[in-house]
């Protein structure tokens, strides 16, 4: 009897290895997956949870436009003979995962910026996903892909689908344009003002705003001291942030390359615009009545605040909602002068020759997306919803509530048929002029020390008139400028390690 | 009743003493007229503003802070009435225990006296959001956390370090009353309630005033206890405005100041009296 | 020494049995001496307290001094410690022993009381006469109770668990999951490294400046407006008191906040100047030049929060003057001026002074004013590390510890400021006059 219960055991144990073996076999087939993949992904059976609710925590803006409500209970309707549900966490857009998440305070699925969300990650507060099994897998570019990957054991693994990609865009009223700029700012024929095109014509065109008699006080007024959008300039000219694509936290590239240019180009504008106002970030907020009332004619930002305009705009009376929103119009932002001088060619060649004068600019971007908690009860069930919310439908209502273009190839096809400003944005990012924001915890101290310098650079124009000395006047001290700037930031991570 | 002449010395006086009072005033008014002003902007925003007056004027904020909670992001009713609750209960609660330690340690000598004296004003000397992440991980571990009973708990317990300002009042009330009532028989019990309390209604308001008052303006604990928008206090909710949305903030603002400040004026007596027991008198 | 242990000896022969129960088991010899409400409350109270050491208080108590051994691995579903959560649960079991031994103490002295009774004959007290007790002779404990366990865990506890904080290495890198260890990394970094060493002696000058300047300034002015109103030829002084009574009662933040917003660059005071033809001014923002207008306009703010108290509570103290001795002054001949200073002057200073040092002290931590006025600003111009040039010691720490997760360097510079608080005050406290004076008053 003994021996017969013993024998019985070991070819249980024989046949349970079989069966694990061929339990072991990649389903998807396509990617080979190792051991810690496995092992890190044994969580996503694919069994829901029963009962489970899932906690989504969701941006402010998605939340006032009320397309988390239809996400939500589209999810519901979805999913309502499996057993699972969600529902809206009502708190601060900004949870604290690291400390809300282990007692249980935190959200299970978090929609955020690709930079925050990773922020969490390295400590292990997200989860990596089994993204190789998911169906948008094929549909997002690789480099949005990489702004959820982080490393462990030299294996990367991904903390979040991406579902929208942000970057500025150049915000501007079509009734605003000057009358006759068909005739006059149209060298070459295109149909899109000139000033939109090059930098060069824009200045042109801001310095004739200045002398009055056109339809805005202002042209193009920006802040000048947002390391977000003006990091744009430096990259243009040969900066990055961090090296090997952002992963390397040693390797700051703020002053590599040409960036001075860059640097002189952000202190033109700043001196063109005379206005002290754009030297405060809280320029941003007063941005879109601005652009309402008819103090400027274009702005960068993201597409994301659209509405915000169109509520400006409402709020002066001149629109109504419909008008408002046919009348805001989004272009993507002009090209820079090689010669990085504003006022060295003349702008009619900069339109003509735009190619040899010119190039592309490059700008910072970033790729908000879904992450899940560690902390959550339910994996399977937080994946389902993250599936449900970036799958094509979704991604599609996304962009009609909240005018964000999306990640995903099938999805931004679709909509650039009617709206040509997410074709462009995605098209940008599938050809790298967008940069996308580093994913690892030093970014968090890149901000402070390049506001501060933008500020110093933004100031000098103003420092002239007010009898100060100068500070970055010549290009050699620019350059130094930029050099302290990398060695702040890198004694500032070096500290805080 | 001899009438002072106005010689021209006096005259100057008067002219200097008028207006540095009407200075004063405009100086102390005017932010509180501006915030008036702007929680009447139709358009809401702070840029909009001609200087320091809105476009136009209406209403429409104040009705809005009311009906129209941005799909759960501003509840400012649900706000208010937390921040009621919160305000009442730790009144009454903190109004007991830091009579009773400002009375026990004015009228009793006993072991231990001095070391709470001294404690207590060392506590005073710490910053006081240091030991916030630890009250944080007792509230977790209490399971007090997005409820507002745990603001409850931390204001009712930490009242007793201010005891100061009763104790000095206590200490004003001259003996012989207290020992005439022992005389008459009464338990120390009794004599606290029977006879100290009713003598002592300037402080008694404004302890509770005080007390009252605080929950209202405290930001850093409860954005830190509290999570869920709906268990959030005014005066976190309003720090949490967006600057897109000032005016709303400025009409929230307004909104709970009107009756605090209502209150203030009402029982201005009480503080005054109770600002002067803190003192040392000569 | 010997004699201690004599007297314990002599001690333990003496007392009868029920003695030595109680001291085995909490409450036991009560109960037999027929106590038995507060036998059964010892008792419950000895039956609480070791349960919660034999589940989980003796780990905890462990655990404070190991802050925990298995790292958290959530990926790979490793459970593990949360160094945090340790250093406080073990404080807290170190608590409740303390709290154990004064318990014990207490049950211990009532048993030997209860004994002396019944050895004289006396009735032993019921529990009736417990509670008359603690209504009567010793109400100041019975009233004490509930403040001293309140203060303990939501005053003292988080307070000792910050200091030991500053020993640890928390912080940066170090952070949950990972785990933390006692160690002195914290002051080495203040003291040795250049940078956070050289902001901490920028912000030390500016927090001590900001402290006096801005007491003196609250008070002269809240004088200042109370000899005001105090004056004869002031008619309806009520309703010039509104003004400031109603600066007072708005709540600081939304004063603060709404201060922010009227001298931001695209606010209405910058936009008068606009349209008056001068340049704008930068105020708050993050510029060289906005460093002394920030810090005038942090004074000038903190100045409209606070005088009003200042001046109701001197209202109040300059109607405790006797004014037979103005009468007296002047028929002496003084000026206005000369009794303002040799009458007016001394007695409110002396009747304020422990008002005075608690409002330094209150200053020099004022956290909330360049909080709401400069949220987010850092100089790094100066090479201030992560501090604005208007920051306080306070508000650095708060970027520290809550923004940068540097728990152990901020709990080491919040220990500092303590100590030079503590002293500055003590020192002028104890030689201040209202001290020494404190118990012959009565």
């Amino acid at each position: 009897m003994k021996k017969l219960t013993s024998v019985m055991l070991v070819l249980s144990m024989v046949l349970t290895l079989f069966v694990g073996c061929n339990g072991n076999d990649d389903p998807s087939g396509s990617v080979d997956t190792s051991d810690l993949y496995n092992q890190v992904m044994a969580r996503f059976t694919g069994e829901l949870e029963q009962g489970a609710v899932v906690k989504v925590l969701e941006n402010d803006t998605a939340v006032e436009l009320g397309y988390v409500e239809q996400l939500i209970e589209a999810f519901n309707e979805a999913y309502k003979d499996k057993g699972i549900s969600a529902e809206r966490m009502n708190i601060d857009q900004y949870s604290d995962l690291a400390t809300d998440g282990p007692y249980g305070y935190g959200p299970d699925v978090w929609y955020q910026a690709n930079d925050i969300l990773m922020k969490y990650a390295d400590n292990r507060h997200l989860l990596p996903l089994p993204v190789y099994d998911m169906e948008c897998y094929d549909q997002i570019p690789q480099n949005a892909w990489d702004a959820y990957a982080t490393d462990m054991n030299g294996e990367a693994f991904y903390c979040g689908i991406p579902l929208n990609v942000q970057s500025g865009m150049l915000y501007y009223i079509e009734s605003m344009l000057p009358d006759n700029w068909e005739t006059k700012w149209d060298v070459n024929s295109n149909g899109t003002p000139d000033f939109f095109e090059t930098y060069t014509a824009l200045y042109a065109y801001s310095e004739l705003c200045k002398e009055g008699g056109e339809k805005t006080k202002y042209g193009y007024l920006d802040e000048t001291v947002d390391t977000y959008f003006m990091s744009g300039y430096l990259m243009t000219y040969g900066a990055y942030i961090f090296g090997d694509n952002g992963a390397d936290a040693r390797d700051i590239g703020l002053a590599s390359g040409e960036s001075y240019k860059g640097a002189r180009l952000i202190q033109q504008w700043a001196g063109q615009m005379n206005n002290t106002e754009i030297l405060d970030t809280a320029f941003s907020s007063a941005a879109y009545q601005y652009l309402a009332n008819g103090t400027m004619l274009c702005t960068i930002t993201t597409p994301d605040v659209s509405r915000m305009f169109i509520r400006a705009m409402v709020s002066t009376g001149n629109w109504t909602e419909e008008e408002a929103a046919v009348d805001l119009k989004m272009i993507t932002v002009p090209r820079l002068p090689i010669s990085a001088d504003l006022t060295a060619d003349n702008w009619q060649d900069t339109i003509t020759n735009m190619d040899e004068l010119t190039v592309e600019m490059t700008m910072m971007g970033g790729i908000n997306g879904y992450g899940i908690s560690a902390y959550t009860d339910y994996p399977n069930a937080s994946l389902a919803f993250v599936e449900f919310a970036t799958s094509y439908e979704q991604a599609v209502l996304r962009n009609e509530y909240l005018g964000v273009a999306p990640a995903r190839a099938d999805a931004a096809a679709t909509i650039s048929e009617t709206d040509a400003t997410v074709g462009i944005l995605f098209d940008r990012l599938d050809r790298g002029l967008i940069s996308i924001m580093p994913a690892i915890t030093e970014i968090g101290q890149l901000w402070t020390p390049a506001e501060s310098f933008l500020i110093d650079l933004s100031t000098d124009p103003y420092r002239a008139e007010r009898d100060e000395e100068l500070m970055y006047d010549t290009e050699e001290k620019i350059q130094a400028g930029l050099e302290r700037l990398v060695t702040q930031i890198r004694d500032a991570i070096e500290t805080l390690a | 009743m001899k009438k002072t002449k106005l010689t021209p010395r006096r005259a100057a006086d008067n002219l200097f003493t008028y207006l540095a009072l009407i200075g004063m005033s405009v100086i102390f008014l005017f932010p509180c007229l501006w915030l008036i002003l702007a929680s009447l902007s139709k358009t809401g925003s702070l840029y909009d503003f001609k200087g320091f007056f809105p476009q136009e004027y209406s209403f429409q904020t104040f009705i809005d802070l009311f009906n129209d909670d941005v799909n759960g992001l501003y509840p400012y009713k649900t706000w208010f009435f937390n921040t009621l609750y919160v305000a009442t209960c730790s009144a009454f609660f903190g109004t007991i225990l830091v009579l009773l330690t400002g009375y026990v340690m004015s009228r009793f000598r006993f072991q231990g006296r001095n070391t709470i004296k001294k404690t207590t004003l060392v506590l005073g000397m710490f910053p006081g959001f240091m030991g916030m992440t630890a009250i944080y991980i007792i509230m977790t571990q209490l399971g007090l956390i997005d409820k507002l009973e745990s603001l409850i708990f931390y204001y009712s317990a930490t009242a007793p370090l201010g005891y100061m300002v009763q104790k000095g009042y206590f200490d004003s009330i001259p003996n012989t009353i207290f020992e005439a009532a022992r005389l008459d028989g009464a338990t120390n019990l009794q004599v606290f309630t029977k006879v100290t309390l009713p003598l002592s209604k300037s402080m008694l308001v404004y302890t509770v005033l005080t007390q009252f008052a605080w929950p209202w303006s405290d930001v850093l604990l409860p954005k830190l206890l509290l999570k869920d928008r709906n268990m959030w206090t005014v005066a976190v909710g309003l720090f949490n405005l967006p600057e897109t949305h000032f005016a709303r903030f400025a009409a929230g603002s307004v909104f709970i100041a009107i009756p605090i400040v209502i209150l203030y004026f009402c029982l201005v007596k009480h503080i005054v009296n109770g600002l002067t027991a803190g003192s040392v008198k000569g | 020494m010997k004699q201690k242990i004599q007297n314990v000896g002599h001690f333990l022969r003496w007392t009868p049995w029920q003695v030595k129960l109680s001291m085995l088991v909490m409450g036991l010899g009560q109960l037999c001496y027929g106590q038995i409400v507060k036998g059964l409350f010892y008792l419950a109270c000895f039956g609480l307290i070791l349960t919660y050491f034999i589940t989980t208080g003796f780990a905890d108590f462990i655990g404070f001094f190991t802050l925990g051994t298995n790292e958290e691995n959530l990926w790979l579903g490793i459970p593990g410690d949360n160094s945090l959560t340790m250093l406080i649960l073990g404080l807290f079991s170190i608590f409740i022993l303390i709290f154990t031994v004064v318990l014990y103490v207490t049950n211990v002295k009532d048993v030997v009381y209860t004994a002396r009774q019944a050895e004289q004959g006396k009735p032993i007290h019921k529990f009736r006469q417990t509670l008359e007790t603690a209504a009567d002779d010793k109400f100041h404990m019975s009233a004490l109770t509930v403040p001293v366990v309140g203060v303990s865990i939501f005053s003292i506890l988080p307070i000792v668990f910050m200091i030991l904080i500053a020993f640890t290495d928390l912080g940066g890198d170090v952070v949950y999951p990972k785990l933390a260890s006692w160690s002195f990394s914290a002051w080495k970094k203040i003291l040795s490294l250049g940078k956070i060493g050289s902001t901490f002696v920028k912000i030390l000058g500016w927090n001590i400046v900001w402290a006096i300047c801005s007491t003196a300034l609250n008070f002269i002015v809240g004088l200042g407006m109370a000899l005001l109103l105090d004056k004869r030829n002031v008619k309806g002084s009520k309703f010039w008191r509104a003004f400031p009574i109603l600066a007072y009662a708005i709540p600081g933040f939304i004063s603060m906040l709404g201060f922010k917003y009227m001298f931001s660059q695209s606010g209405p005071i910058n936009y008068c100047l606009d349209q008056a033809g001068l340049m704008r001014i930068f105020f708050l923002t993050n510029d060289a030049s906005a460093k002394w207008w920030a810090r005038g306009i942090g004074l000038f703010v903190n100045m409209w929060i606070s005088a009003p108290s200042i001046m109701l509570m001197a209202t109040g103290i300059l109607s405790n003057i006797d004014t037979s001795l103005y009468e007296a002054a002047s028929l002496d001949g003084a000026s206005g001026f000369v009794q303002f200073k040799k009458i007016t002057l001394p007695f409110v200073v002396f009747s304020t002074t422990p008002v005075l040092i608690s409002q330094f002290v209150g200053n020099f931590n004022n956290f909330g004013i360049f909080f709401f006025l400069r949220e987010g600003v850092i100089s790094n111009y100066a090479d201030y590390f992560l501090a604005s040039d208007t920051d306080l010691l306070i508000n650095w720490l708060y970027k520290l510890s809550v923004d940068n997760n540097y728990y152990s360097i901020g709990a080491a510079i919040s220990l500092i400021i303590f100590l030079i608080t503590a002293s500055l005050s003590l020192m002028v406290y104890v030689r201040s006059a209202a001290y020494k004076q404190e118990d012959t008053f009565q």
